[in-house]
């Protein structure tokens, strides 16, 4: 089953009627998965043999196995669960399946991670029921208050914790399909770019791009959608031969925008990409081949690389040392969705059958997450939907904090307005295992309340002593402990190649003050609509820490610290039994004083060095100076209008030098004339000079449309081991809090000497607006 | 195919087959200055160019659609030399200009007479193994169904001025000529007479040019030299010039030693650089040119009877300078070459050469072309070169940068195409050995001339 072939593999024959969504866990799960090691061991040897024996049995009697298997489990899961033990035998429970987890975590393959997953949810069900049923007797209201609080917060927690291992515990990794008849038969497609406010110095680059995909040339229409009605897009098109498409006004943003558009065109195919998100030239063959093998395909979507750093990893530099937040999503939790056939559409780099979107009215139009809700009304209408992890697109990150936040409450109150309006667990058309994966998109948004609960509950105890879980300190410790330990080393065997631990909490803290209220909002009543966090935007041109956003995380750090405080003097002076308890709180609050410090220092925002990222690639480069001489040197990174070289030792260029870089694809070889502005050793940065459009195109072809530019750093981050995590975001911790500290000491200094001399200009902590900005939708 | 596509296919676990890499050729209207010229060779006939298209715009997916389901269910890399071939597509509602071999191929529907020969040239730039002949019916039959729309779109960039019909009708002649005598090469040599045809183990490349002063000699002699590595390569001028014994640093004596006593080719090698051995024209000729000549319009097996009389051995290399054009060694070069390399410069005057020798080169299936004293920096040079590519398709084996200090290095003795580290032409002469090295032992292990 790790290493085997021999499992009948339904699934790489991506037959869409069966398997689709296994609604048991089958002891064959589907599909194959390379070992990482060659040459399995014993255990895997042994486990291979059982399913082979189980394989071989007929169909009749290998489901009468089946079920037997599964309930003889589920009677065991019961039976572990609720048998009451005293400390001692909880302890032996504990240790032995931390062992056996221990143990567990490096086997290779896909069937030790469903044995840790049943692991984690036998102990964390074991722990739940412990909880409910031994440790509510709350006497205060105040316990009760905030007990019930807790409580509830630890069940959203688990139902998120299970689901979550529903969506990742097998991810597809799907193949991509080539086409196999002749490009005569090939489908008519048509590339949208919808855009509002971008500049067009970004969407050129898209446009060029679209142009460049390898697709026969009267089967590709490219359309701009221009919701601001530029002239200068209008000429631009016009120039370089694409369509050009407006409209009379902006009901609906992108949504009205696109079903607009497809009122006017007729490709059998739509692609959509948004005005930043640049594609290869092999994004449509690549993805259209699904389409054929499954004649009910009618979304398929790849994933959105950032080619820029967002706002955690420019501020807290870990730029692609540590997982970007998007990889999860889109590295593990839509490939693990899309084993369930509940793979959604995300707005942008994705491609969809056009009578499939026709048939349910378009581009969804009633939420903010026009995208999801889309994909949700084509797997109700009966359509499968498929994600392929391979980026054939990057675009630009949210380039500060506020952006960001801004981008993700938006998500949040589109998804819960979708939980309100269309309910996934409501409703015809859906199989169990799509309803339980839209049900953990959206749950997954509600994180805010449970968050900032997890944050504060300690100092209940701490400030106010309410003893809101009524057990000996000892058997907490026996019980969470397992809990919380399992959901950490399950989690980070799934997902440690997409993200670190306890990163987590980091991203749920950052954002869970801001999207508490519109997600509370949404839920009650989700036609109300158009709060917006305000943000400033433009280019940042200082450093300096961004106050009114970082207001939440300096409350609940200072709240924690003085948590801290009162423990120590508890300590000192309390009760001396009640020792064990406030360690414990002390504990949790520890660790909360790290997550929140981490949370701040992503408020410190760092300077931006250029209004244009580069693209970080190492390709062939040929330089010729002036007087003729010719450099063979390398690129180090580039963007539409500059480029980074690193010559062969030795080798140098003065500044304001002109020269001619040629780059290659395969046989081809272009040639741009541009001017050096940057020249150090072997390192020189040269900025394109009054490029045509024909060699702007070109240089597109030869840079952002090569196949390959974005899947060579896909997944490059290091792996995750969950104490370095730990040691890191403590260490981020750290740099925030001496980051507060400093920008406080500047700020008491501006006030200080504001009130000596009214000076008139306060420290810009937010620059103007300036015109390459990018509003993200 | 692309090194990106394979990278990337690689990487996810999918093969390469199936995926075409198709280069669409747009125009822009630059908005400032010069106005970008279409990319086809308009340039020679700039009366033809700006004739408004938007009456056949309606016609052009036509043709194209056709055109490709000629070539119905081949392995994914063949398909892509017929895109390459079709020409420019301009989206309907664009008023652009469009390239200049559909808006003159569009006014003379009536060479429909010829449906089946215009399709020949899509058709044979099919992957080598297969015999051409193969395939010749299939399109036939597919393309009566739209005789007319297949005609005009199919045609390479024709650019030969007078009359566009003539010249499809000389295609047709060409393309029903190559039949019939890809039927007659199909009997084997020889089958007119009872003796043993001659023959040799040693494997020939014969290295020609349609136009002159494009390269040849000195591609020439950068290929033994690179050869020789490998294997013994002799190295024999066929071209009156009698030049390749100075690029490749024969002995001055050995060259000025007349061979008045009619030696045989083994005895009077002279030594080149790396390693070759040369025979030089002087020794070819020996009795005078014109001797030389009624000799081979005796013999039409000459050349192959000289290189069996060579006593050479299996894994020896011959390579053959020819002459430029078409002269009677090229005939029997070609018919006794196991690969040919045809050297062409990126202009016009090279193209129409090469257009002149199609039937000649392009009909075979071992004959190979190289792209010489390619000037990047010149936006004619990138056009020539695209409009190339897309006549030679897949057997285009390399392209070699200009670079004077090749030409200036005859002077001094010293060929930098030898010596690696200054040019970069050395690199790309180095793919082009490299790709003939490989169909030398793909034909070696298959057996026999093409």
């Amino acid at each position: 089953m790790t290493t085997g072939s021999q499992a009948p593999s339904q699934l790489s024959s991506q037959e869409p009627t069966q398997m689709k969504s296994p609604d048991m866990l089958s002891p064959h799960p589907p599909g194959q998965e390379p070992s990482a090691r060659p040459s399995a061991n014993r255990l895997q040897q042994w486990m291979q043999a059982a399913g082979n024996r189980l394989e071989g049995l007929p169909r009749g009697p290998r489901r009468v196995v089946q079920w037997a298997i599964l309930l003889f489990a589920t009677m065991l899961a019961l039976l572990i669960i609720s048998v009451p033990l005293d400390f001692a035998a909880q302890c032996v429970f504990a240790i032995g399946c931390f062992a056996a987890a221990m143990v567990l975590r490096k086997q290779s393959g896909r069937f030790p991670v469903l044995v840790l997953i049943t692991l984690s949810l036998t102990v964390s069900m074991r722990y739940m029921y412990w909880r409910i049923s031994s440790t509510l007797a709350f006497e205060s209201w105040l316990d009760i208050v905030f007990g019930y609080g807790l409580l509830a917060a630890e069940l959203y927690s688990l139902l998120v914790l299970t689901l979550g291992y529903l969506q990742t515990a097998w991810p597809l990794r799907r193949k991509p399909q080539m086409l196999t008849m002749p490009p005569s038969e090939w489908p008519t497609v048509d590339v949208f770019i919808p855009s509002y406010n971008e500049s067009l110095d970004i969407v050129s680059l898209t446009i060029f791009a679209a142009q460049a995909i390898d697709w026969p040339q009267d089967k590709l229409r490219v359309h701009v959608l221009d919701d601001g009605r530029r002239e200068e897009f209008r000429e631009f098109c016009d120039n370089i031969g694409v369509n050009y498409l407006v409209r009379s006004n902006n009901h609906h943003a992108k949504a009205g925008n696109l079903n607009e558009a497809l009122k006017v065109t007729d490709g059998e195919f739509v692609a959509i990409f948004d005005a930043d998100h640049v594609p290869t030239r092999s994004f449509l063959q690549i993805c259209l081949g699904w389409f054929y093998k499954d004649p009910k395909l009618a979304m398929l979507q790849t994933p959105h690389f950032f080619f820029s750093p967002d706002p955690f990893e420019k501020n807290l530099n870990t730029f692609r040392s540590v997982p970007n937040e998007g990889e999860l999503f889109y590295g593990l939790v839509q490939d693990g969705n899309d084993l369930w056939n509940a793979a959604f559409f995300c707005g942008s780099c994705a491609v969809m059958r056009r009578t499939a979107l026709m048939e349910i009215g378009g581009i969804a139009v009633e939420t903010l997450t026009e995208d999801a809700h889309t994909a949700l009304k084509m797997n109700r209408a009966g359509y499968n939907t498929a994600y392929l992890a391979i980026p054939q697109a990057a675009g630009l990150a949210t380039e500060n904090l506020a952006r960001h936040i801004r981008q993700r409450v938006r998500w949040a109150r589109g998804m819960a307005q979708i939980f309100r309006v269309d309910n996934p667990l409501k409703g015809r058309g859906l199989r169990l295992g799509q309803r339980l994966c839209y049900l953990n998109a959206m749950l997954h948004f509600f994180y805010g309340l449970p968050r900032l609960i997890f944050l504060t509950a300690p100092l209940t105890y701490l400030f106010f002593g309410a003893h809101i879980f009524q057990a000996s300190a000892l058997m907490i410790t026996a019980y969470v402990l397992p809990h919380v330990l399992h959901a950490s080393l399950t989690n980070s065997r799934i997902q440690g190649r997409f993200r670190h631990s306890f990163w987590n909490e980091v991203y749920e803290t950052v954002l869970a003050w801001y999207i508490l209220g519109p997600v509370l909002l949404a839920l009650v009543n989700p036609k109300l609509g158009g709060f917006n966090v305000t943000d400033k935007g433009g280019i940042i041109t200082d450093d300096h820490f961004d106050w009114k956003l970082a207001r939440p995380y300096i409350v609940l750090l200072l709240l924690n610290v003085a948590g801290l405080g009162f423990g120590i003097w508890q300590l000192i002076h309390g009760d001396p039994n009640a020792v064990t308890t406030i360690l414990i709180n002390m504990a949790w609050t520890l660790y909360n004083v790290i997550i929140a410090s981490a949370a701040m220092a992503v408020a410190s925002e760092t300077r931006q060095v250029r209004s244009e990222p580069r693209v970080a690639a190492e390709l062939p480069a040929r330089i010729k100076l002036e007087d003729g001489s010719i450099i063979e040197g390398k690129t180090l990174d580039f963007s539409q209008k500059g480029i980074g070289l690193r010559l062969p030792a030795g080798a140098s260029i003065a500044r304001n030098a002109r020269i001619e870089v040629t780059l290659f694809r395969n046989e081809q070889e272009k040639v741009f004339p541009a001017v050096v502005v940057f020249s150090r050793n072997d390192m020189v940065g040269a900025q394109f000079h009054e490029l045509t459009l024909r060699q702007q195109s070109e240089l597109v072809r030869l840079t952002f449309s090569r196949a390959d530019i974005w899947a060579n750093n896909w997944g490059k981050s290091r792996p995750d081991t969950p104490l370095k995590a730990l040691r890191e975001v403590a260490g981020i911790g750290m740099n925030g809090v001496r980051q507060l500290c400093k920008a406080t000491l500047l700020q008491l200094r501006h006030w200080r000497s504001a009130r000596r001399a009214p000076a008139p200009a306060a420290p810009a902590a937010t620059a103007p607006a300036l015109d390459n900005t990018l509003e993200k939708q | 195919m692309g090194n990106d596509i394979s990278n990337l296919l690689s990487k996810f676990g999918a093969t390469v087959d199936g995926y075409l890499e198709i280069e669409a050729a747009i125009d822009y209207k630059e908005p400032v200055r010069k106005v970008k010229a279409p990319l086809v060779v308009a340039k020679a006939e700039p009366a033809l160019t700006p004739a408004p298209q938007t009456e056949t715009a309606a016609i052009e997916p036509a043709p194209v659609v056709a055109a490709s389901a000629v070539v119905p269910l081949l392995a994914g890399r063949s398909l892509a030399t017929p895109q390459r071939i079709e020409p420019v597509i301009e989206p309907v509602a664009e008023p652009a200009v469009t390239p200049a071999s559909v808006s003159e191929t569009a006014p003379a529907p009536a060479a429909a007479a010829s449906p089946v020969p215009a399709m020949a040239p899509a058709a044979a730039p099919i992957p080598p193994a297969a015999p051409v002949a193969k395939f010749m019916p299939s399109p036939a039959s597919r393309i009566t169904a739209t005789p007319a729309q297949v005609a005009p779109a199919i045609a390479a960039p024709a650019t030969d001025a007078p009359v566009p019909s003539l010249l499809r009708s000389m295609l047709g002649e060409a393309a029903r000529a190559r039949q019939a005598q890809h039927g007659a090469s199909n009997d084997g040599p020889g089958d007119g007479e009872d003796m043993q045809p001659p023959s040799t183990p040693a494997q020939i490349i014969a290295v020609v040019s349609p136009k002159g002063g494009v390269g040849k000699t000195t591609l020439c002699s950068a290929l033994a030299c690179s050869l020789a590595r490998h294997g013994r390569v002799f190295a024999i001028d066929l071209d009156a010039q009698n030049a390749l014994q100075y690029h490749l640093g024969v002995n001055a004596e050995a060259a000025a030693a007349p061979a008045g006593v009619a030696s045989s080719w083994r005895d009077g090698l002279a030594q080149g650089m790396a390693g070759t051995q040369v025979v030089s024209h002087a020794l070819v000729a020996d009795h005078g040119e014109a001797a030389l000549a009624q000799q081979m319009v005796r013999d039409g097996q000459w050349l192959l009877r000289q290189l069996q009389a060579m006593q050479l051995q299996a894994g020896d290399v011959v390579l053959l300078d020819l002459p430029a054009g078409q002269t009677p060694y090229l005939d029997q070069a070609l018919q006794a070459a196991d690969q040919v390399l045809a050297v062409v410069t990126p202009d016009a005057g090279s193209f129409l050469a090469l257009e002149h020798m199609r039937q000649i080169l392009h009909g075979r299936n071992n004959c190979r072309y190289v792209v010489n004293k390619y000037d990047g920096s010149r936006s004619f040079n990138q056009d020539m070169l695209e409009v190339l590519k897309r006549w030679m398709g897949p057997r285009l084996a390399g392209v070699i940068a200009l670079d004077h200090a090749i030409s200036e290095g005859l002077a001094y003795g010293f060929n930098p195409l030898v010596k690696g580290g200054d040019s970069p032409a050395y690199e790309q002469l180095q793919g082009v050995a490299e790709v003939l090295r490989a169909a030398l032992a793909k034909s070696r292990v298959a057996g026999g001339r093409a």
